[in-house]
């Protein structure tokens, strides 16, 4: 429904004619201009150095043409973070928005529950520093999960690693998550269903053919949100098993982080770019679906 | 008792339908038990910080004996402490004068962002939400790529950016580029999206200028959403822990979230004494604006 | 309803937090820069304060005039007709002319002199009218005269002013840490679980409180009696019960407690102003502060990094405020005195920067020694991870790269825990050779050479040790390769079934021993791990690791698990010889090994080794491994390329790596110059000073070691070991991690040694693809 208004929006624009488009957006570029100055200085800027500095050597600053992202591509560390980075995000955002999807369609099916919501909102509040605390409690040689299994196993040296990673992320982010899926769920129109269950729609019908297509635009901005959530659980990786933490759990930001103390900044900036490429390439495969989805839903 | 309660209250709601199947109202009673188990399971960690920041350092030093010595002996546990105390909250807030210091440099370090960003990042989202303008969606994009770039690949640069207009070992160093930090623009966005076309479209036949549509209409329309975002970025700002690292030489002007970064087992009472009471704020925010953050997440909207 | 009550539940908690912070948080927040917790410390602001504007005002120190005849000080106070200054001798001087002139006014009774300058004092303190107590250990003779160290008696003494002595009766079982006297006259005792109090006329003694914790020191604040132990006690002498807390200054010298100041010094000073109502002023290395007695806020006047205070040599022995200016006496006798100077920036202009990971001794003292003659300096030591902040390695390590990469970096470096070639490669060090070649000293070649690259050197070691095997002599002189080593530990064991045989417990320890002598064969030329070399060194540390714990008994594994140091939460190995041989002496074990330091001070360095040495009837080898004689560096000196103050930074190196630093100063590590060593050589013999080290054995038995000037016989020992070393060995942090943590598991049985291998290099590959 949101999506068709602001459709809306849009064709009314263009019956009204293009003067009120300029009008409006050089406007509008009033309210973004103080944002846009911060931005422009303390975050363009220095991700513009970035890029430069991508092109020359570490310190003394030599123009060496594509020579680093050579270097970095052909870097086995490298590849190795980025699959591993590839993979946690592949394993952790699915398993996150599916299960937080679930717990919201549970809840959005029993009212009552709501109440109960706050009890997977707590881990979010959780610093990192204390997280790494429970995680070595729970799974380190002597932890509780030894100690009830009767064995001495070292988890977070293991390829275990990897699950408690991605369990500590879900965990934490998974109240978050859910209100989020809820928001989305209850903004879908109760007519649309409703009508499709007149029609005679079955409830995992009704689900794949009404509710999901309707979340799709929510879907971006959760994805995109979980995102960056995952990449801060490097910080508890870091934090628990420190600069080269089992082989599983090597991310992108450990081997930037490696780098940056070895002073290795050519590298570094070449890496950094070719992250911010993909994650680019991502972001935009992310909007066609919701664009698409939007087109769907509105026609 | 909890689930006896449960199950007459939905007895009662589904009295309307009548007819119910008996099966439906006993899955969904499962169901309901299921959620607030795992619910349960969630806050247990939580809950063991609790329990663990009331064992005294003796205490913690002799569950965690096998730990330290890194032998074969496993750490034991008593959610009730041997000998329960208050010992480390004491130290911590009356007996710690670096705690009290570190936690109002937090304390003022988050609302000066929160601040800065309601009056940087709110105007940025709704030209965003409601212009058109040549280059949008390729900045838009570009708002989110930054958002996504870890903070370790900007850290040299973003220093050289700081240095240069003498921001380096200041709190302004801490709280200017989180105050432009995009995240909370891509969130805010969401529910400025969300606001009816109509509803524009009548406040300015109506008369209403641009500043006008803005404060009377999208402001009061997006107030939740923009909660929500200020509460993420709470969050965000209250657990810092890089920036302050690179950017604050000067430890007087350190946040709390530095206090213990990392904890070594023999210390971990206090440790989780001090988490608790980090949580503790963290939940005052939540528990002060919980509402505002459930239809805000709502209104921000997820609507779109 | 539910809902505003969950609001004003959390808005009162909000606010029942936000007070609790506003009653102790601002107080204690705006109580000067210094930070109040010792932890806290203020740097950033050294120059120049927010505006920009230099800070104006601050305490200059200089020195008062003593007479030759005092060596050293034991109290400063004020007396009725002037300042007053107890010699270490016990004599009382007096000056009537704000310290222009001193006289002699009194001599301690002989039996006081005497053990006085022999130094077996365990306390000493001589009241307002002349009475004194003292405290001394006295060891019997046997029937030849022979003075036999299993058995002393302790001796406690009160002499009234006409000299006449009066024993204290009722101490023989209490070891007295230390005495304080009040204006009426009495003396306070503490003991390890007591405060006596001693009647200066008569000699009656009472018990004045009993303590749960021991007492170290005792203070007299006017009415009130600080009792410091493991912590602040306050005692009401006026009301005569305990008085109440006073947590501000109770927080404050946290730190400071439990540490110990040389004989008649103290590591920190309490002081009540007589001039200002309830005014306390407390010394530390860190500066001078200023607290209201029961107020909540601790103010630095002076900052000890810019004055001696911060001298990790000089312990401290009294202060006393004389109108504006402070005094303080230092244990090696002098006298300093600190005027305000309006008209002095409150910071030196020039600012040098020395870091490294951890604090060091020997470094503190070259930093304090150097600001003394560089005043225009203000001259920091950082060491991020000795303070109490939980920062990372890594995390320290990111900082420091930034420092670097934006031209901010230290202008000293210390490279301990630091990779030497990746700061070489990228250019950020300094080239020492000219630096180094000016000065005349002769530097150990071996030394030297191995930190060149490309004909430039950029790191000099300022402390050198060597590994060695200790053991009967017949037995270790031709063990000269590991696999030697563990021949001889599996015949040991053979002779030998029960009891401890080298000084390791866990696998962790042994790998950790044993790599002494091994590390710096496990990298190849071109950076690789050498792989045969790692597998050799397991395979033999293996069959010593199971020669050792095939017989040792259950209670010595307890004892060693007991022993075990705690570092970061984690256990930690003393790999010193010293220490290993007084685990020898402990365990009663054949064979120790560990690392010497390049040193010859009575007390330390090489002097205790070769005194355990004779002791136990045991000679050294170089330590047999696969890389042997190659030294272990610590205080590995560089200087930032781009350094501001690059002139004074190369000058500060030479200086720390001077033999005229080790003259002037007090060297805990070893070196790598043979002028210091010369130079530490006609010290000690200048200088005749000694003392008792004490030992004991696993079975509760005590000895006590006389320690003298180092034989000549030990001399020439240390140098010749020092003539075998090749170079210092650099194997790479992570190498060595590697192989510590995943060896460990093959000393176990939990993998096989090819296995273990297989998982280093796995480890350690990530690292080198990097």
């Amino acid at each position: 429904m949101g999506l068709k208004e602001k459709d809306r929006i849009c064709k009314t624009k263009k019956l009204e004619g293009s003067g009120r488009r300029k009008r409006g957006g050089s406007r509008g570029l009033w309210f973004l201009a103080p944002s846009l100055l911060g931005v422009g200085y303390l975050v363009l800027l220095p991700t513009g150095d970035v890029l430069r500095r991508s092109f020359t050597t570490a310190l003394s600053g030599q123009w060496v043409g594509l020579a680093n992202y050579g270097n970095v591509l052909t870097n086995p560390a490298f590849r190795l973070a980025a699959g591993n980075t590839l993979r946690f995000l592949g394993l952790c955002l699915p398993l996150l928005l599916a299960l937080s999807l679930l717990l919201a369609l549970v809840v959005c099916q029993i009212p009552r529950l709501e109440r109960f919501k706050a009890l997977y909102l707590l881990p979010m509040a959780v610093p990192a520093a204390t997280v790494v605390l429970v995680w070595r409690l729970l799974f380190s040689k002597q932890g509780f999960l030894n100690a009830w299994m009767g064995t001495h196993v070292d988890f977070m040296g293991e390829r275990t690693a990897l699950l408690i990673l991605v369990g500590s992320y879900v965990w934490k982010n998974l109240g978050y998550t859910m209100v989020l899926w809820l928001a989305g769920l209850k903004a879908i129109p109760a007519q649309l269903t409703e009508a499709a269950r007149v029609d005679g729609a079955g409830r995992v019908r009704c689900f794949f053919r009404i509710t999901l297509p309707n979340l799709k635009g929510s879907a971006y901005t959760i994805t995109v949100l979980s995102m960056l959530n995952a990449f801060k659980s490097f910080r508890e990786a870091y934090l628990v098993s420190g600069a080269y933490p089992q082989e599983d759990i090597y991310l992108l930001q450990h081997l930037f982080q490696n780098w940056y103390t070895k002073l290795d900044m050519d590298k570094l900036a070449a890496g950094a770019i070719l992250m911010a490429l993909a994650l680019g390439a991502l972001s935009l495969l992310l909007q066609r679906l919701w664009d698409r989805a939007g087109d769907e839903s509105g026609g | 008792m909890a689930g006896m309660k449960f199950q007459t209250r939905f007895g009662k709601d589904e009295n309307g339908n009548g007819g119910m199947v008996v099966k439906k109202k006993l899955s969904k009673y499962l169901l309901g038990v299921v959620f607030i188990g795992l619910g349960a399971i969630i806050c247990l960690p939580v809950l063991l910080l609790a329990s663990g920041s009331l064992a005294d350092s003796l205490e913690w030093r002799q569950r965690a004996m096998g730990y330290l010595r890194d032998n074969q002996e496993y750490i034991t546990w008593r959610w009730i402490p041997a000998y329960p105390t208050l010992e480390h909250y004491k130290r911590l807030l009356f007996l710690s004068p670096a705690f009290f210091r570190l936690f109002w440099n937090s304390l003022g370090m988050t609302g000066s962002i929160l601040l800065g960003q309601l009056v940087v990042a709110v105007p940025a989202a709704w030209a965003f939400a409601v212009y058109r303008f040549r280059g949008r969606n390729v900045l838009f994009s570009l708002y989110v790529i930054l958002m996504l770039l870890p903070f370790q690949v900007t850290m040299l640069s973003k220093y050289l950016v700081l240095q240069a207009v003498g921001l380096i070992d200041t709190r302004w160093a801490m709280i200017l580029p989180a105050i432009f930090s995009t995240f909370p623009v891509f969130l805010i966005y969401r529910s400025f999206a969300g606001i009816p076309a109509e509803l524009l479209e009548a406040a300015r036949v109506d008369g209403a200028g641009e500043w006008q549509s803005f404060i009377r209409v999208g402001l009061p329309a997006a107030q939740g959403g923009i909660l929500a975002a200020m509460i993420l970025s709470f969050l965000e700002s209250w657990n810092m822990m890089e920036e302050p690292l690179t950017f604050l030489q000067d430890k007087s002007l350190w946040p709390l979230s530095l206090y213990l970064p990392e904890i070594a087992m023999d210390q971990a009472g206090y440790a989780c004494g001090a988490s608790v009471i980090t949580l503790a704020v963290s939940l005052f925010v939540f528990a002060i604006f919980h509402d505002a953050l459930e239809q805000g997440i709502i209104t921000s909207g997820l609507k779109a | 309803m539910k809902k505003r009550m969950k609001r004003i539940l959390a808005l009162g908690l909000a606010a029942m937090l936000l007070a609790g912070c506003g009653l102790s948080g601002p107080e204690n927040g705006d109580g000067g820069q210094d930070g109040a917790a010792g932890n806290m410390g203020t740097q950033g602001s050294a120059v120049a304060n927010e505006e920009g504007q230099t800070v104006m005002g601050r305490y200059m120190e200089s020195p008062i005039e003593l007479p030759e005849e005092i060596e050293g000080l034991r109290d400063l106070r004020l007396g009725g007709e002037g300042a007053e200054l107890i010699a270490r001798d016990g004599s009382l001087y007096r000056s009537r002319d704000q310290g222009q002139s001193w006289q002699l006014e009194s001599q301690a009774p002989e039996e006081v002199q005497q053990a006085l300058n022999m130094g077996v004092d365990s306390y000493y303190c001589q009241n307002r009218s002349g009475s004194s107590v003292l405290g001394y250990i006295q060891f019997q003779k046997d029937e030849d005269g022979n003075t036999d160290f299993e058995n002393y008696s302790r001796v406690n003494l009160l002499f009234l002013a006409d000299g006449s002595r009066i024993p204290l009766e009722g101490l023989e079982q209490e070891y007295i840490n230390t005495a304080v006297w009040d204006e009426k006259g009495d003396f306070y005792l503490g003991s390890s679980d007591r405060v006596y109090r001693v009647n200066g006329e008569d000699g009656s003694m009472e018990v004045l409180t009993e303590l749960s914790t021991r007492c170290d020191y005792l203070t007299v604040c006017g009415q009130y009696l600080m009792i410091q132990g493991e912590d602040l006690q306050i005692y009401d002498l006026a009301e005569n019960r305990m008085g109440e807390e006073d947590p501000a200054l109770g927080e404050f010298i946290l730190p400071w407690l439990g540490r110990y100041g040389d004989v008649g010094s103290r590591p920190y000073l309490l002081y009540l102003s007589p001039q200002e109502e309830k005014s306390l002023y407390l010394v530390t290395d860190k500066g001078l502060y200023r607290h209201t007695l029961f107020g909540s806020t601790v103010e630095q006047l002076i900052d000890g990094s810019l004055c001696s205070m911060s001298n990790p040599l000089l312990g401290l022995v009294g202060v006393l405020q004389m109108g504006d200016a402070f005094w303080v006496a230092y244990s090696n006798g002098d006298l300093k005195q600190y005027v305000y100077d309006p008209t002095a920036s409150a910071m030196p202009e020039n600012l040098l920067r020395v870091w490294g990971l951890y604090a060091d001794e020997d470094m503190e003292r070259v930093v304090s020694a150097f600001a003394q003659s560089h005043p225009d300096f203000y001259i920091t030591y950082e060491h991020p991870l000795s303070e109490d902040t939980g920062m990372t390695k890594e995390d320290a390590l990111k900082v420091l790269s930034t420092e670097l990469a934006t031209g901010n970096g230290p202008d000293v470096l210390l490279l301990d825990g630091l990779s030497y070639d990746t700061y070489v490669e990228k250019g950020v060090l300094a080239d020492l050779t000219a630096a180094l070649e000016g000065t005349g000293e002769r530097y150990m070649d071996a030394v030297r050479t191995s930190y060149q690259r490309d004909g430039g050197q950029y790191a000099m070691p300022m402390s050198m040790a060597l590994p060695v095997l200790m053991g009967a002599r017949d037995q270790i002189q031709n063990v000269t390769s590991l696999a030697d080593l563990a021949d001889l530990a599996e015949a040991a064991r053979a002779s030998r079934p029960q009891g401890s045989l080298f000084g390791f417990g866990s696998a962790r320890e042994a790998l950790e021993l044993l790599a002494i002598g091994s590390s710096d064969s496990w990298m190849n030329e071109d950076g690789g791990i050498n792989r045969e070399a790692v597998q050799e060194f397991l395979t033999l540390a293996r069959r010593i690791y199971d020669a050792q714990t095939s017989g040792i008994t259950l209670r010595e594994a307890e004892a060693m698990e007991e022993q075990q140091m705690l570092v970061e939460g984690r256990p930690a190995i003393r790999t010193d010889a010293g220490y290993q041989l007084g685990n020898a002496m402990y365990f009663g074990q054949p064979y120790a090994m560990g690392l010497v330091n390049n040193t010859l001070s009575v007390m330390g360095g090489y002097n205790t080794v070769a005194v355990e040495l004779e002791l136990l009837d045991m000679a050294l080898v170089p330590m047999p491994g696969q890389s042997p004689n190659m030294g272990k560096a610590s205080n590995i000196l560089a200087v930032n390329e781009a350094s501001k103050v690059k002139e004074q930074a190369l000058e500060l190196v030479a200086y720390a790596l001077s033999s005229r630093f080790c003259k002037e100063s007090y060297l805990l590590g070893g070196t790598a110059n043979w002028d210091v060593l010369e130079a530490q050589i006609s010290k000690d013999l200048e200088e005749e000073v000694g003392g008792y080290m004490g030992f004991e054995d696993i079975n509760g038995k005590e000895y006590a070691i006389n320690m003298d000037i180092p034989t000549q016989e030990a001399m020439e020992t240390l140098r010749q070991l020092m003539e075998t070393c090749q170079g210092v060995g650099q194997c790479d942090s992570r190498v060595y991690e590697a192989v510590v943590e995943e060896g460990q598991k093959a000393l176990t049985g939990e993998l096989t040694v090819e296995e273990a291998v297989k998982e280093i290099e796995k480890k350690v590959a990530l690292y080198l693809a990097e």
